[in-house]
């Protein structure tokens, strides 16, 4: 694959383009907000983030993809930035003694990257290696009896595990809503326990320092951190991504909900 | 898949293994044969050894066995070059490596792909076509054809530009290929025959600018340009291509292992492709219809991580056309299909889920009409959802925002798709959604695309689930959404029907009848008390009793309201008193269902299922359907989706049943003809008798009265999609109001939606629509869509 290098200050030039894009979507946002119909009463779209710069290279990097810019030839890039024929072969003979571990991680939301730098290769993999026997050994639930972690740190989750005999939905909702916005309720009624999913990670510590072991409506509740803690990192702002992520990951997708209608009794039948 | 099988192929590579030489002596010749195949198949697969030795040793496995195998490994890979379009490089490696061992191999392998080639533009398989014409290229790459000879065969691909007498989709189709082979081939090209590349290109973009685009805006799924330039396929291609030779033909996607064989590859000797002439375009030749380019993301929409290519960049076409091949290939099994997608060779490279997302909803919104089944994506979706937890949920509902953003100018056979997908999708997930955010949908004209689609979406909710657990889950502010209680209203009900209502005695008569159990005799004979409103004087006989039907409907579904079930036991019991009474009515049949919808009118399910009933049980014809569908009295349904949905399965109900005796005609004459034929008859045919002349004669009668019907059906419905349209432009211009309401963009997008639906029955009668209702002096906005529909093959 190619790469480039970029240096870590921008060259003028950069600096040039990167005022003059910053400028161009200035201009085009007014403009969107002048065209937009005013018997509309959401205007048409607008870009889904704001776009500031956090960081100048990936910003050219972007820009360069979108084919907004061209990348100015640099003499010392010339060597680096192998032509068509590249010898594949060559790199995949030297990379072919420590290949990654190919089988696919459902749960991972990271995946390393494969192409790196040659002289990082064995470094980044055995990183990888311990990265996913870590999350392996977490998701079977092997943690080591303190709690811990296999780096040592304490066990972290949004969604805690409630046991207690007859729990329902709407006692936990009631018991838990007071530490934090509730994402997802999953119940498993005949297992007389559920799961509570907190939108923020103190939350879900707090009610289980709080709650293990009180009393709630006449019930006893043991309350710890579930095992299964599926990583949901918000990736973008549509709101309802972190429910549907919760359902997603639970294994007991339409088991939780209770049917509150009468039962309907049928005549008998003439025809 | 397993790893054994990998070592059996670096057994392969290790040149002195006097143990696998004994094993194969001992193997029967069967044996040896599925080992190679399952050996070509394999190759590429992820494996302990890299790609380049495995090649290596499957090319030295392969010439030994040249000699005695060479049928079947020809086979086998040109198989393979035209079944795994994703491993064309890596197939080519391969032929290029066994070329430089064997040259007349070679030859003999281009020759068969060339005859494969042929067969395959005969008999209008344009996809083969396309991937051999790409595996030629590719070919070129790795020494095994000329430069010429494959420029040459471009040059006849490009020359069907020139004949008159074809469709513009025949050219497109052959320009398309050349296309779609350049990402391969452009840089080697490039480089050796600069000039000849540049003619080539001057001639497509010759032929691109002057192409009509009559089609276009019928497969649209937006009808605006922004935030996404809606592209025509070939229009999309070209600037994707044009792109590439800017860079320089360097693209960055395809893998090209023969790379490290250069100094072997290079010593080959080339061939020749034989001199190929494409058959010239035939009426009953099909050709794949052009689409528009589904676009729904950009790198602003994709969050840190790998950025999204742009939309001229030739990664994302190369990327789209391998997750559509995956999809292709693994439609009929979701979770492996969800996984083949997850795990895509490149993911790390780009979004993987956003470019996932888009192929998906781009073949769910693919215009005319999908490939596979809608409920084939959408359970595809929750798989991937299931997979990849963390972050297949987000990227959907980003998604699921973005079309509602877009909604406005949304295609309407489109939007109807979106509302079952995202429907079915919630039922999967407990009805959760951000409800809050569409709040202000709620104060919306009922008509506005979002507010149709929030009714809609909860219709089509309630009949996965119940109307009592959707009220639950939505925002009190969309208690104007929610679905009406879906109860019966009986009109000669004791306790709220007027005293003097006509009928009500018989109504209450008739019931206790049926309760009774009465023979269709009874209930004949307690119809037969009531008097004929119609009845003039003594002399002239009524065709029907209005007031029969009326009791007869509404009892029979007052008494059998408690399920479908109840109902269709009901009708099925009386079918003889719908013969007496209603018969081949029109008059009737259309009382049939106004007292049907009466009874029923907050529940459209029961109202599409008694329809479809209806129609089974031929007391109600498709044409009657259709008038009803278009009668005053359904005014206030007409543009909401359940009487499309009833209009589109009266249609598919009569293609089906036409379809049915063309099939029959067809297979007793293949009989007939096949017999007289064939003096030695096989058992199978024996059983079944030969048939007659007459027979045949019979069949072709009913199948041309089914025509006949389907044709007027056809007719009916257009007919009066004209005349409404043309009705609301016209007092829209006397009053002079602006015509383009809600109402007008409904109306005319159910118009176009029949047109794509049914795209391959009305095109039998085009000629006689548009000499009878679609003529050049209609209203221009009414005959696009009769135009679009046309361009579709022209």
């Amino acid at each position: 694959m190619v790469y480039l290098h970029f240096p870590s200050n921008l060259t003028e030039e950069e600096q040039m383009l990167q005022a003059k894009y910053q400028k161009l979507r200035r201009k085009k946002k007014a403009l969107h907000a002048l065209k937009a119909p005013k018997q509309e009463p959401e205007p048409l779209v607008p870009l889904k983030r704001p776009m500031e710069a956090k960081d100048a290279k990936e910003m050219a990097k972007k820009l360069i993809k979108s084919g907004a810019i061209k990348v100015p030839e640099r003499p010392q890039a010339a060597t680096e930035k192998t032509t068509f024929k590249r010898s594949m072969g060559l790199e995949r003979k030297l990379s072919a003694a420590d290949k990654a571990p190919s089988g696919y991680q459902p749960f991972s939301t990271t995946h390393p990257e494969e192409e790196i730098h040659e002289s990082r290769v064995k470094v980044k993999q055995n990183l990888y290696d311990s990265f996913v026997t870590a999350r392996d050994r977490e998701e079977r639930g092997e943690f080591t009896r303190d709690g811990r972690g296999a780096d040592g740190k304490p066990r972290q989750g949004h969604t805690i595990y409630v046991y207690g005999y007859h729990i329902s939905e709407e006692v936990l909702k009631k018991a838990f809503s007071t530490f934090g916005n509730i994402v997802n309720v999953n119940m498993e009624i005949e297992k007389n326990c559920g799961f509570v999913t907190f939108d923020k990670v103190e939350s879900a510590e707090k009610a289980i320092a709080d709650m293990n072991g009180s009393m709630v409506s006449g019930i006893q509740l043991k309350v710890s951190l579930a095992r299964r803690q599926p990583v949901i990192d918000p990736i973008n702002d549509a709101s309802s991504s972190a429910t549907w992520s919760t359902i997603a990951a639970s294994h007991s997708q339409k088991g939780s909900h209770k049917d509150k209608r009468d039962l309907v009794a049928y005549d008998d039948n003439f025809f | 898949m397993s790893r054994r099988k990998f070592d059996e192929m670096s057994e392969y590579a290790s040149p002195a293994d006097s143990g696998s030489a004994r094993k194969r002596r001992r193997t029967d010749a069967v044996e040896i044969e599925d080992r190679l195949e399952s050996l070509i198949i394999r190759v590429g697969e992820k494996s302990t050894s890299s790609l380049e030795s495995n090649l290596e040793g499957l090319a030295s496995v392969l010439e030994a066995d040249i000699n005695n195998y060479k049928g079947k490994i020809l086979k086998i890979l040109s198989d393979c070059a035209v079944k795994m379009p994703e491993k064309t490089t890596i197939y080519t490696t391969l032929v290029g490596l066994l070329n430089a061992k064997n040259y007349n191999f070679g030859g003999e392998f281009v020759d068969m792909m060339a005859r494969k080639l042929k067969e395959a533009v005969k008999a209008c398989m344009w996809k083969t076509a396309r991937y051999v014409l790409r595996f030629f290229a590719d070919l070129v790459n790795c020494h095994v054809i000329s430069t010429n000879s494959l420029l040459q065969l471009l040059h006849t691909f490009l020359d069907t530009a020139r004949d008159d007498n074809s469709p513009q989709v025949r050219s497109d189709t052959y320009v398309y290929a050349v296309l779609s082979c350049l990402p391969w081939v452009g840089r080697e090209l490039y480089e050796k025959k600069e000039q000849d590349l540049e003619r080539l290109l001057k001639h497509i973009e010759i032929y691109v600018r002057k192409r009509s685009r009559k089609h276009m805006p019928g497969l649209r799924v937006w009808r605006s340009d922004r935030p996404h330039p809606q592209e025509e396929y070939l229009d999309c291609l070209w600037a994707q291509i044009c792109k590439l030779r800017s860079d320089n033909w360097q693209e960055k996607h395809i893998a090209r292992p023969y790379v490290a064989f250069d100094s072997i590859l290079c010593e080959a000797l080339q061939h020749n492709i034989p001199q190929i002439t494409l058959p010239p375009h035939h009426s009953d030749n099909t050709y794949t219809f052009p689409w528009v380019v589904f676009r729904l993301f950009d790198y602003t929409d994709c969050p840190e991580g790998p950025v999204l290519p742009g939309a001229h960049s030739i990664e994302r076409y190369l990327i789209e056309e391998h997750l559509h091949n995956i999809i292709k290939e693994y439609h009929l099994e979701r979770k492996q299909c969800a996984a083949v997608l997850l795990d895509f060779p490149l993911k790390h490279k780009i979004p993987l889920e956003y470019m996932i997302v888009e192929v998906v909803m781009a073949e769910l919104f693919h215009l005319p009409v999908p490939r596979y089944l809608e409920i084939c994506y959408g359970s595809l979706l929750i798989e991937l959802c299931k997979l990849q937890p963390a972050t297949m949920p987000q990227v959907l509902a980003q998604a699921v925002e973005l079309l509602f953003d877009r909604i406005d100018t949304m295609n309407v056979c489109c939007f109807d798709r979106f509302v079952n997908w995202f429907g079915y999708h919630l039922s999967n997930f407990q009805f959760k959604w951000s409800w809050d955010d569409w709040l202000e949908a709620a104060q919306l004209d009922p008509m506005h695309p979002r507010a149709k689609f929030i009714i809609e979406v909860l219709l089509k909710a309630m009949r996965l689930s119940y109307r009592q657990r959707i009220a639950e889950v939505v925002p009190e502010q969309f208690d104007c959404f929610v679905p009406l209680k879906p109860e019966p209203v009986y009109k000669f009900s004791i306790d709220t029907a007027d005293a003097d209502l006509p009928g009500l005695d018989t109504a209450q008569r008739l019931e206790s009848v049926v309760r009774a159990k009465g023979s269709t005799a009874e209930v004949l004979q307690t119809l037969a008390e009531l008097p004929n409103p119609l009845r003039e004087n003594e002399d002239s006989e009524p065709t029907h009793n209005p007031l029969q039907i009326q009791v007869f409907l509404q009892t029979i579904l007052h008494l059998g309201s408690k399920s479908f079930s109840h109902a269709f036991a009901g009708i099925s019991k009386f079918l003889k008193v719908f013969e007496s009474i209603v018969g081949n009515n029109e008059e009737g049949q259309l009382i049939v269902l106004r007292e049907m919808h009466d009874v029923w009118s907050t529940h459209q399910q029961m109202v599409v299922m008694l329809c479809d009933k209806f129609l089974r049980t031929q007391i109600v014809s498709c044409a009657t359907m259709a008038n009803w569908i278009f009668s005053k009295e359904m005014t206030s349904e007409f543009t909401k989706n359940y009487i499309w949905e009833i209009l589109h399965g009266t249609i598919r109900k009569m293609n089906k049943h036409v379809a049915k005796l063309q099939r029959e005609v067809n297979e007793a004459r293949e009989r007939r003809t096949g017999n007289e034929s064939d003096d030695s008859s096989s058992d199978d045919e024996e059983q079944r008798p030969r048939p007659s002349e007459e027979e045949i004669e019979r069949m072709e009668e009913k199948l041309e009265t089914a025509q006949a019907d389907q044709k007027n059906l056809f007719l009916i419905i257009f007919q009066r999609f004209i005349m409404i349209l043309s009705e609301h432009l016209v007092r829209c211009d006397t009053d002079g109001r602006d015509f383009n309401t809600h109402w007008y963009r409904w109306t005319i997008g159910r118009l176009h939606q029949i047109f794509m639906m049914h795209n391959t029955q009305v095109e039998r009668y085009s000629q006689t629509l548009s000499t009878l209702l679609f003529t050049q002096d209609l209203e221009p906005h009414i005959l696009d869509a009769f135009n679009q529909f046309v361009a579709l093959r022209s």
